[in-house]
């Protein structure tokens, strides 16, 4: 084996000098730092553990055998199985549930969007005399607890007949979801400049020309993220569909519920159903994570 | 074609047309947002002044302001209040620090980053229902994985059925859940920092200590101001996974007010009583909103110059 060093000095002949003139503080200095690595690491996989071990623990349970999920010491390993789904979809409508979450994200959405969209451009850019007041109603409605409002939107659905139809929920949502994109999107159109937009009104384009060919291109990826996380949103909203929801409109959420019976409770499945809930949001989170919080903190941290 | 034709007639109303765009981007979502937001108050204020047992053929009797008065010689009502903000100020008091920190430790961690923000992501983005449940799956009293893990090093604890365990432990996955949140804050925030004041401590010989005391943190405070009265917030809209984990139990000892709501209107069917709790923490929303929020959000959104 021919040593690529050996042509050159050899290193080993200056180390020892070196050595004994700084041995103590460089190696003191490296100690320190090496052990801080190791901390870090430790503490980052401690970390990584915490928030990762119970989805972990989710996606195995739904795998798992009864047999083997229910023994103590806990099996770290076992023979995978799709019971669980299988009982979901087959004697479990789960599927009708899961669609019933899709109707109503969708119809949500539309509405909000095509309502949403033009209002926040037009809080952003005209002048109204009342732009702070409608800032707040939006902000309000933002952050009002679900349980403050339940028992009107309950009683109001009662009495339009729509209880226990997804005509419910979806009212509900566009309640929370209108003006959710409306003040995300309303900072992002601000952040358009407005130079582009006066030259096109100069040449003679219309406010709705303007917005829909020139800036709504500018802002479709912040909208497409802003319509995402309203959908993941929805997607998880539990509290309103528990109450306005009957056996065959539940929402996936509520579903769940359902096999949580008073005399065995479906853990398997639950899990299954956990699993099949948080899929497609989890993946919708990953895409939009750029806009992710952005969206979590109403627009404040860009 | 008679956008190519100029005559005085099309320019007078196309001038009226533009004047009147504004006014229909505005309009009809605003008009959406009024009727939602404020028809459901007018009917809980109008609701709460009654007696409206659901069950009862005969409606709704009108009391006045009794279901409000109730609620100062109900016992329980300030049990809720007790366990709501015991609940909002213990999660809220540990997920702030703790995101800061973890922030702090991944901030420069770039090996497996993918990995780690999938991890801090997918807690963020999950149901609270699945989370509710998962949980209640790992506190099982004979199987659950933590009753067994806290078992190996001899603590024994009922967690969701003791009385005493139950509100720690519903908080427990409240802080698995947000802290990621606060964490995504924090490392959003820590990624606008300017490099020259490290560089002028490094060079003055500043402790690490010192550096996050005099300088980080300083920094970071409109970041963690967000975070905290964000926190605060769905803290304090908490249902769902306390829904599901105790269902307000055991006795009331989770039973925040949300909960309480839900209990009074559709477990016992009093719309009135419902209607009148809902109002107050509709009205300590609102308040929340009015002082806090809006001029955070707003100032924030005003300053285009710190890209906050």
């Amino acid at each position: 084996m021919n040593m690529p060093g050996k042509s050159h000095p050899s290193p080993s002949l200056l180390r020892p000098i070196r050595r004994d003139r700084t041995l103590a503080p460089v190696r003191s200095a490296r100690l320190a730092f090496t052990w801080s690595v190791t901390a870090r690491c430790v503490l980052v996989i401690l970390v990584f553990l915490f928030f990762a071990f119970p989805i972990y623990w989710l996606v195995t349970l739904s795998f798992k055998a009864d047999t083997d999920a229910w023994v103590i010491p806990p099996k770290w390993t076992f023979a995978p199985t799709l019971a669980h789904y299988q009982k979901l979809i087959t004697t479990w409508p789960f599927f009708t549930y899961y669609l019933n979450s899709f109707i109503v994200v969708c119809g949500a959405l539309f509405v909000s969007v095509l309502l949403g969209v033009p209002l926040a451009y037009a809080l952003a850019r005209f002048k109204w005399r009342q732009t702070r007041n409608i800032s707040f109603i939006i902000l309000n409605q933002l952050m009002m607890p679900p349980a403050a409002v339940v028992v009107p939107f309950y009683l109001i659905c009662r009495q339009l007949g729509i209880l226990q139809t997804l005509w419910a929920p979806m009212l509900v949502y566009v309640a929370f979801t209108l003006p959710f994109i409306t003040w995300i999107m309303k900072g992002f159109f601000e952040s358009v400049p407005h130079d582009i937009e006066e030259a096109a009104l100069v040449d003679g384009a219309g406010n709705f020309q303007v917005l829909w060919h020139i800036v709504l291109p500018l802002v479709l990826g912040a909208l497409s993220s802003t319509t995402l996380l309203a959908a993941i949103t929805i997607w998880n909203e539990f509290f309103f569909a528990l109450v306005l929801t009957g056996t065959t409109t539940y929402t996936a959420p509520v579903a769940i519920m359902g096999l949580w019976t008073q005399y065995t409770v479906y853990w398997g499945s639950i899990a299954a159903g956990g699993v099949l809930i948080s899929l497609p949001i989890v993946i919708v989170g990953l895409i939009v994570q750029r806009h992710l919080v952005t969206g979590l903190t109403f627009g404040a941290v860009k | 074609m008679l956008t190519t034709t100029h005559t005085p007639g099309h320019q007078r109303r196309s001038l009226i047309s533009e004047r009147m765009v504004p006014w229909l981007f505005l309009a009809p979502g605003l008009l959406v947002i009024l009727a939602l937001a404020l028809y459901p108050f007018l009917y809980a204020l109008s609701t709460s002044l009654h007696s409206y047992y659901l069950a009862n053929p005969a409606g709704s009797r009108w009391v006045g302001f009794d279901n409000f008065t109730a609620f100062f010689r109900d016992n329980n009502f300030w049990d809720n209040v007790t366990t709501t903000i015991r609940y909002v100020g213990v999660a809220v008091g540990i997920e702030i620090p703790l995101g800061f920190g973890i922030a702090l430790l991944l901030h420069t961690q770039t090996r497996f980053k993918l990995v780690w923000r999938a991890a801090l992501i997918i807690p963020v983005t999950l149901a609270p229902v699945v989370v509710g449940a998962l949980w209640k799956f790992m506190y099982n009293n004979q199987f659950g994985i933590i009753t067994y893990l806290t078992g190996l090093v001899g603590f024994e604890s009922l967690f969701l059925g003791g009385p005493n365990s139950a509100l720690w432990s519903i908080i427990v996955p409240e802080i698995w859940q947000w802290t990621p949140f606060v964490t995504l804050i924090c490392l959003a925030g820590l990624a606008t920092l300017p490099d020259e004041p490290y560089e002028a401590a490094a060079v003055d010989g500043a402790s690490a200590w010192q550096i996050l005391r005099y300088i980080t943190l300083p920094l970071m405070k409109p970041f963690l101001t967000i975070a905290f009265v964000l926190r605060l917030i769905t803290a304090y809209k908490v249902f769902d996974p306390i829904y599901l984990m105790t269902g307000g139990g055991p006795g009331i000892s989770t039973q925040v007010l949300s909960i309480r709501v839900y209990e009074l209107g559709f477990a016992t069917l009093q719309m009135g009583r419902a209607s009148a709790l809902a109002l107050l923490l509709f009205i300590v929303a609102t308040l929340l909103t009015k002082f806090v929020v809006l001029r955070l959000l707003e100032s924030r959104q005003d300053d285009e110059g710190r890209r906050l």
